[in-house]
């Protein structure tokens, strides 16, 4: 869950950045208050960055903790981080023991960033294009300091949740099933500008080499900071729990465990969110091929399944000025192996056009990453009036996970009134419910839960069809017999039966964001029982059956009919 | 009999209209070079012999932009030079009579013909797609930039040799 974010402006030159650059990141920590935080800070330390980014792991304190009404805060955070700026150059730059420098990270890394086309024009060339791109990438150290604002219990959550609930009238405590840790963080991103007029003065005033020793740069050094700017803030929270029952987890893990999961959840977060919002952290790249649309990014960039890029032509006017005109969306289908140093050959990773006009070579493509969330909202359709009504559902995207494109796990609900219906005559092996001759009002419900694959079959994507199946139950609810209003808690009245619904969606993306869907299906419906157990039995069944009463004690079929303005997230 | 008369007119008809297209491209591609539409920056020092540039083509297709770079390139050495940046030097042209074009027309038609003789000093240095920065639309047309690598003392050599520039030392 994120809690909110903040953006400041980059890039305010007139040519578009079509570069990715990997960023440096150097997790600093604020000092941990006590004995879980330090289980959580220890294992944050340790853990790997994302490897889209090169770690820039450098020996530094853990900030003191600050008030939060400190009106100085913001003020202590920049000079603190502005104090790593001193060690994170250090680093780049190899500084010994005798204060001198070297290039050989800046080369490597240099190195490992460089494109394809980097290392054939490297080739032809006399000069080092490849150290030259290393030094570039100094300007692209990014420090990252984590804050723990609150780290408590379950049992903690669940007193919290208690005492809110008890100033309400129908107070009942929450259920307290499940074991483990909450924890609320903030992440403060900084960057060091390390931009031409920063890197002159840095060789002026500090450089110093085995050939050039100079003992005055080297005392210079000890004082030695760069400027620090705030880029983007963001926080949120995670948790890291499970079910008290044993049987429900696959391995119970300790509540050490639990604790040391939560760096993995935090940096996972921090790094989408901060990847949405900071510039240097978008994937770039320019569009190798057309159809199937190419481009030569991989697991080096930590590219995902599914994971979404905007396609753009680079319009120029007359001044020189750059903008990026959208002409397609695309997502990633399958990823290259790429975690070497180019030599000028490398596979490209391919991508599926979901949305757009024509592609062509040498289109700029940049990440725009999406959570995977999708909303319908629609009508559905039925030959059974109770399977049909106001359509509403959610699909998360799966396809991460399973490593293969389209995949969605969804819940879907229709949801439709009853008004003066005649059932036929309804009972249970022990009793009488509705006869024939009665009026029944109330209401139906049919919710599912469902696998579904998005697929497309043709280049720009526009249409996409959607084969699902899933499992669902489905339900009436009677609030009138006869008459004789029933009341909500009478479980005689309450039936429901399983049923199971596939279909398939054929969905026209309208905008990225936006996709209209018709979904014709067919459910196989089985035989409903009570709330309190009890299998109905329809011994005469109504001489027109809309709602399915006829066949209410047995299987039985029927089509559906979807049409829903799908939202994605 | 009937049937395959009208299949062979059906075909006649699509093979003229891809004669029509295909020749368009060219007339479009040649219109172009004919004005010398380009512009040249260095890109890095190049190996022994070499020159690393990028050229900058316009043209409505971007494909025709490409195809006309290396042409452009080989002619931009010969005749224009260019500007140096920092850390590579700029270089000037291997001729510095000014109306060497018209006066060797008929060479020169011949050796920036399709397919002529430029292609043999000129390389395209890139890994099959020009980067996203060197594709500019500009208005209705497209700037394109391909890095290429000229062999400057190849072709210095053998205009040398075919009479149109004179040797390095043969002026003193």
């Amino acid at each position: 869950m994120v809690l909110f974010s903040g953006l400041y402006a980059q890039n305010p030159t007139g040519k578009v950045n079509t570069k990715y650059l990997r960023p440096s990141i150097t997790m600093l920590f604020s000092q941990p208050k006590d004995a879980d935080e330090e289980v959580v800070i220890s294992k944050f330390r340790n853990l790997e960055v994302n490897s889209k980014f090169d770690n820039h792991r450098i020996d530094y304190p853990d900030m003191k903790p600050i008030e939060p009404l400190n009106l100085q805060k913001n003020a202590l955070i920049e000079k603190y981080v502005r104090g790593a700026s001193n060690p994170v150059i250090a680093k780049w730059w190899g500084r010994d023991a005798n204060g001198s420098f070297n290039y050989s990270l800046v080369a490597e890394r240099g190195s490992y960033t460089a494109t394809d086309a980097d290392a054939i024009i490297s080739r032809g060339s006399n000069t080092s294009r490849i150290e030259m791109i290393g030094e570039q990438l100094i300007d692209k150290s990014y420090i990252l300091l984590y804050e723990i604002t609150d780290l408590y219990s379950m049992e903690e959550y669940y007193d919290r949740q208690d005492a809110l609930n008890r100033k309400l009238k129908n107070y009942t405590p929450v259920k307290r099933t499940d074991e483990g840790y909450n924890c609320d963080y903030k992440v403060y991103a900084y960057k060091i500008n390390f931009n031409d007029s920063v890197a002159s003065e840095f060789y002026s005033r500090y450089w110093v080499d085995p050939k050039n020793p100079d003992k005055q740069k080297v005392a210079a050094w000890a004082d030695a900071t760069f400027p620090v700017k705030l880029i983007a803030l963001t926080g949120g929270s995670v948790r890291s729990a499970q079910s008290k029952e044993k049987s429900l987890n696959t391995k119970k893990k300790t509540m050490r465990e639990l604790l040391e999961d939560i760096p993995a959840n935090i940096q996972n977060n921090a790094v989408f969110e901060l990847g949405r919002r900071i510039e240097d952290f978008k994937l770039k790249v320019t569009v190798f091929k057309a159809y199937p649309v190419s481009a030569k990014l991989g697991t080096k960039e930590d590219l995902y399944i599914d994971q979404r890029f905007y396609v753009y032509e680079i319009e120029q006017d007359k001044s020189g000025n750059q903008k990026t005109n959208r002409k397609g969306v695309v997502r990633v289908k399958t990823i290259n192996d790429n975690k070497q140093v180019a030599t000028g050959s490398s596979l490209p990773s391919v991508f599926q056009q979901v949305d757009g006009g024509r592609i062509y070579q040498g289109m700029f493509m940049e990440s725009k990453e999406d959570y995977g969330l999708i909303l319908n909202i629609g009508k559905n359709g039925s030959s059974n009036n109770a399977m049909e009504g106001f359509n509403i559902g959610a699909d998360f995207r799966i396809s991460r996970f399973l490593k293969k494109p389209g995949w969605h796990l969804g819940i879907d609900a229709s949801l439709r009134s009853m008004k003066d219906v005649y059932a036929g005559d309804i009972g249970t092996s022990t009793r009488y419910l509705i006869s024939s001759s009665e009026l029944c009002s109330g209401s139906t419900y049919a919710i599912a839960v469902n696998l579904s694959k998005e697929s497309y079959f043709t280049r720009k994507g526009n249409v996409y069809l959607r084969p699902q199946f899933g499992v669902g139950l489905q339900s009436y609810s009677f609030k009138e017999v006869g008459g004789y209003e029933i009341a909500s808690d009478n479980k005689d009245y309450s039936w429901s039966s399983l049923y199971v619904p596939i279909g398939i969606g054929i969905g026209w993306n309208i905008t990225p964001m936006f996709s209209l869907e018709m979904k014709p299906g067919v459910f196989a419906r089985f035989a409903a029982s009570t709330d309190n157990k009890e299998k109905l039995i329809q011994s005469a069944a109504p001489v027109i059956d809309n709602w399915g009463f006829g066949s209410i004690g047995k299987m039985n079929v029927g089509t559906t009919n979807t049409i829903c303005l799908r939202i994605r997230f | 009999m009937k049937k395959t008369a009208k299949v062979l007119s059906l075909f006649l008809i699509l093979f003229t209209c891809f004669g029509v297209t295909v020749a368009g491209q060219n007339k479009k591609a040649d219109k172009d070079t004919r004005n010398w539409v380009y512009e040249i920056e260095p890109v890095g020092v190049g190996t022994q012999g070499s020159y690393l540039i990028k050229v900058w083509s316009y043209s409505k297709k971007p494909i025709v932009a490409i195809e006309q770079a290396k042409k452009n390139a080989v002619h931009g050495i010969i005749f224009k030079g260019f500007t140096g940046i920092q850390g590579v030097p700029g270089q000037r042209p291997l001729t510095n009579n000014p109306n060497l074009e018209v006066e060797q027309a008929e060479f020169f038609k011949n050796f920036f013909a399709e397919g002529g003789k430029y292609m043999k000093f000129v390389n395209i240095t890139n890994d099959g797609s020009v980067a996203a920065e060197d594709r500019l639309k500009i208005g209705k047309e497209f700037k394109i930039g391909v890095v290429v690598s000229v062999n400057v003392a190849g072709l210095r050599k053998d205009l040398e040799d075919a009479g149109i520039l004179r040797g390095l030392n043969s002026g003193f």
